[in-house]
């Protein structure tokens, strides 16, 4: 049930006929983990706080540097050398003092991972490597746990989401290399450079994805890549399907 | 025969973003590839009818090819 504040506060969204009173409590009963609270982190986290997601957890081991500033809106240049998730955390909470939310001030490994991702309902990859981001498909197929993927480098953005073992996984469309190819796939995605404009466009959709997820309404980008390309004001949904040869999802023979 | 070539953020460089390319007939991926110059197979995504394929692939009249390789960044 929601609170008379909450009404309040949510009314803009409640208003919407595929939302409603309802609706609202979905979202508020509704929990998600979020790894990365960069730049793409940044508009997830603002976002479906404000929405009013009941449970959001954060994991980032950064710290916050100058550089971060042209994209990462959760952050002040007074912030400078603090740690991101315990900033977000504190103005998280003041954005919505209704939302819970949990702050992992580590780097995710595969313990960590397996450790977490079952208290959640979903997993947004908002992460700056693949490494990383390969880690977090396998956990997240392995605990059958919706996952929201974004990634972004100069004007481009792609989103993706997956439905373990139900729509191609991030391993069904980029087969995991060599552990020197995926970090040099990392660095190369870094001296890219980025825009702040693409990063929030990105994680808008990402959120949108999950709420859309939890109301179970509209469409969705499960077994399609999507690609914007802001340079180009292209904007692209490539359809992809399950490898049955995915090490990840598939029967590797 | 004739196939159709989409190029996606980086390999826009390679073309333009949507072409008609005349190929020789059995032509795979990989000779795809090489005719449009692109030499690096590391990160690239290819997909023949919106489906993945390997660089053997043959490709056949009027397949839909598409180009692009993962952003990575958050
Ligand atoms: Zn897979």
């Amino acid at each position: 049930m929601l609170s008379e504040e909450e009404i309040e506060r949510y009314k803009r969204q409640i208003r919407i006929d595929k939302i409603g009173a309802e609706g609202q409590d979905k979202i508020k009963n509704s929990s998600v983990l979020i790894v990365g609270a960069g730049g793409l982190g940044s508009p997830i986290l603002l976002y479906l706080t404000g929405i009013g997601v009941g449970k959001i957890g954060i994991v980032d081991n950064d710290i916050l540097s100058l550089s971060n500033l042209t994209r990462q809106i959760l952050y002040r240049t007074e912030d400078i050398g603090k740690k991101k998730v315990l900033i977000a955390k504190e103005r998280l909470q003041a954005l919505n003092p209704n939302v819970i939310i949990e702050a992992f001030p580590e780097c995710l490994d595969a313990t960590l991972a397996k450790n977490i991702f079952p208290s959640y309902d979903s997993i947004i990859d908002a992460t700056d490597n693949f490494e990383t981001r390969y880690l977090i498909n396998r956990v997240a197929v392995e605990k059958e746990k919706p996952l929201f993927i974004g990634a972004v480098g100069r004007f481009t953005g792609q989103v993706m989401s997956v439905m373990p073992h139900k729509t191609s996984c991030y391993n069904c469309v980029f087969p995991e290399k060599d552990e020197e190819t995926v970090r040099e796939m990392s660095k190369r995605n870094e001296d890219l450079g980025v825009i702040g404009t693409i990063v929030g466009t990105i994680g808008s959709i990402v959120a949108n994805e999950f709420i859309k997820h939890i109301l179970n309404i509209g469409s969705h980008y499960f077994n399609k890549l999507l690609i914007i390309d802001l340079l180009n004001n292209d904007i692209s949904a490539i359809s992809i399907s399950r490898d049955p040869r995915c090490r990840v999802c598939g029967n590797p023979q | 025969m004739k196939v159709k070539v989409k190029l996606y953020g980086d390999y826009l460089r390679y073309g333009a973003d949507e072409n008609l390319l005349e190929v020789e007939e059995n032509s795979s991926v990989n000779d795809l590839l090489n005719k449009l110059q692109i030499s690096e197979r590391h990160y690239i995504i290819v997909l023949v009818n919106m489906k993945r394929v390997w660089f053997e692939e043959k490709l056949k009249d009027n397949d839909t090819v598409s180009i692009f390789s993962p952003v990575g960044g958050g």
